[in-house]
């Protein structure tokens, strides 16, 4: 029986040791193959002293290092953290201190990077290097202990010792925006990802004749179900290079060549791949299912997909890193009917999940138009924020419906409504100044935080403007302390240093004043509309 | 200006990206290194439509004219060329 995430994988092996698990760029591993090499991997940080629970970071580029890389921790006991490979060293650094990672998996070619994290200050104590050809040895630049790929692959490659992991204890933190200037780390545990990943398995119905795209990157929550539920069911993960991933007809030509059978992407990309990807010149026969999920899908690139790529079932998927998928819709003929323009709804819990809507008054939401914060409850909760109790308290809350045991349920903050048949649940907006853009989760104030943190910065405010490919562009209201000083170049390099890509502003606009609302705050509608 | 050195100033003072002094070294990877998104290379297309008046395929979208200032500027040569 299956526990553990890295379990699935010991299961295809045994089950299907000469299949394809994994490929990139016409290389690939078969299960055994995998199986394999994350032992020597697991056991390799064994020796440098990870235990159960104790966070290791992954820092490299998508590839097939990412899949070994997370298989490989989790079966020394280890905790994995993903760090987005393109996210300034500031951003980075603050995450090695915040969960204490002393041991990271990189490569040769992300060095220079780290050794910012250390004139940063991390705790970082041993570098593991995934590429070929490397010699250990201590960096000049870290003294860090460097492990080369060598030494890892010299490992006896049957199982590791057992960790006593069980399914309660983490598997994975991911960091995400957070709206006081830090990101947060959201914990997920074995049993929490179990339920998404059984569900998602079962209802798409994955099995070793598929094959899945991995395009999002590990940091972000999307690449659970592409490695996970596909390892579960014994089909092949095909990974996206990144350098592919913003070329829409290299996507789709990705999707013809490899024969995908299920793709799971953020609607953006799916917007472009429709109207640059030259989809009707494919042949996408294979592909029998399109999910997407991170941000509200425009019903209009949705309505173009359809009759193109006639076969595949379209699903929306919703939920937050905090509860995993926690909803999803199947799309229907009449979702897409040429009148329609309202998006698909959210729709019903996965199995083993519950969700309700709260109204102003705490009262269940129940009548069909009326809206309320969506509340979710079940084993598939992640555990919190990593060292913030206080923040976790906020939103993963005692359920006050339920006065007679502990029962914890997740505030999400999305506004919903029931639809009008009662069967599903519908996107409104959100209660707070978290927007999307490009799928990713942002909090304005974070961005606003960072502006502030500039000595010549009198006030700022970011809002976001909608977007069609986007979901959302982000621009900042800049009133600057002198004038003629700052220009957006200075504030644009700012941002860079501190905060990832998707979060810095798509536009600066200088001000000498900002307007306010009668009680004082800064007037944030006035400002999105002008 | 020479071609590259306008597309070098397009991409810092419209796609908002700067990169020390000398800006956007002609052969480092505008794609690995977060410089094009999704959108900022939408918006790249639309210049070198106006800016170099070239009408740019989908087909002609990859990597390979995309993937440094050097090679958009290879690109843009060859596609003039023959216009």
């Amino acid at each position: 029986m299956a526990y553990l995430l890295h379990q699935l994988l010991t299961e295809s092996a045994t089950r299907l040791p000469d299949k394809e698990a994994v490929r990139f760029s016409g290389k690939s591993l078969s299960y055994s193959q995998l199986d394999r090499v994350t032992n020597q991997l697991a056991r390799k940080l064994c020796e440098l002293g990870v235990r159960r629970g104790d966070r290791v970071g992954i820092f490299v580029h998508k590839s097939l290092a990412s899949v070994v890389a997370v298989f490989g921790i989790m079966k020394a006991g280890g905790v994995y953290v993903p760090l987005d490979p393109g996210a300034p060293a500031k951003r980075l650094a603050y995450i090695t201190r915040n969960c204490g990672i002393r041991v990271l998996l990189t490569s040769s070619e992300k060095l220079k990077t780290v050794s910012q994290f250390f004139d940063e200050g991390t705790p970082v104590e041993a570098l593991v290097l995934m590429n070929e050809g490397e010699r250990a040895s201590i960096s000049q630049e870290t003294r860090a202990t460097i492990v080369s790929w060598h030494e890892v692959r010299a490992q006896d490659d049957g199982p590791p010792p057992p960790a006593g992991t069980i399914d309660t204890d983490l598997a994975y933190i991911l960091y995400t925006s957070g709206s006081t200037g830090d990101p947060k780390g959201v914990m997920i545990s074995h049993r929490t990802i179990f339920v998404f990943i059984n569900w998602a398995c079962e209802t798409f119905g994955l099995n070793e004749s598929d094959r899945v795209t991995s395009h999002a990157p590990l940091h972000f929550d999307l690449s659970t179900f592409d490695i996970y539920a596909t390892v579960k069911g014994g089909g092949t993960v095909v990974l996206v290079p990144e350098n592919l991933s913003i070329f829409p007809i290299q996507l789709v030509r990705l999707l013809q060549d490899e024969k995908i059978t299920v793709t799971y992407l953020v609607p953006s990309i799916l917007s472009l791949m429709v109207t640059y990807g030259q989809l009707e010149r494919h042949d996408l026969s294979s592909l029998r299912a399109v999910l997407f999920a991170g941000e509200v899908f425009p019903i209009k690139y949705l309505r173009e997909w359809v009759p193109r790529v006639p076969q595949a079932e379209y699903y929306n998927l919703y939920g937050p890193t905090e509860t995993n998928v926690c909803t999803y819709y199947k799309v229907t003929a009449d979702d897409v009917l040429p009148d329609r323009t309202r998006p698909v709804p959210i729709g019903v819990p996965c199995a083993n999940i519950e969700v309700f809507a709260v109204n102003g008054e705490d009262r269940l939401v129940t009548e069909p138009g009326e809206e309320g914060e969506l509340w979710v409850r079940g084993s598939c909760l992640a555990q919190g924020y990593w060292g913030d109790p206080e923040k976790t308290e906020r939103t993963f809350i005692a359920n006050p419906f339920q006065p007679n045991y502990r029962d914890i349920v997740y505030r999400t903050g999305d506004i919903v409504m029931l639809s009008e048949d009662r069967a599903n649940w519908v996107y409104v907006g959100r209660r707070d100044h978290m927007v999307k853009s490009r799928g990713y989760r942002i909090e304005l104030g974070e961005i606003e935080s960072v502006l502030y943190a500039h000595d010549e910065v009198k006030e700022a405010a970011v809002v976001a403007i909608p977007d069609d490919f986007l979901g959302n562009r982000i621009k900042a209201f800049v009133v600057p302390l002198k004038e003629n000083g700052l220009t957006a170049k200075d504030l644009e390099i700012h941002c860079r240093e501190r905060l990832p890509r998707y979060m810095i502003p798509d536009t600066f606009q200088f001000e000498s004043a900002l307007p306010k609302t009668s009680n004082g705050k800064v007037n944030r509608t006035l400002l999105a509309a002008s | 200006m020479s071609v590259e050195q306008r597309i070098r100033e397009f991409i810092s003072n419209e796609l908002m990206f700067h990169q020390g002094p000398d800006g956007i070294p002609s052969e480092q990877s505008l794609i690995t290194s977060g410089i094009l998104d999704s959108l900022a290379l939408l918006r790249l297309i639309m210049f070198l439509q106006e800016e170099f008046n070239v009408k740019i395929e989908d087909e002609e979208v990859v990597p390979d004219n995309f993937e440094t200032i050097r090679a958009i500027d290879a690109f843009l040569a060859k596609k003039r060329e023959n216009a």
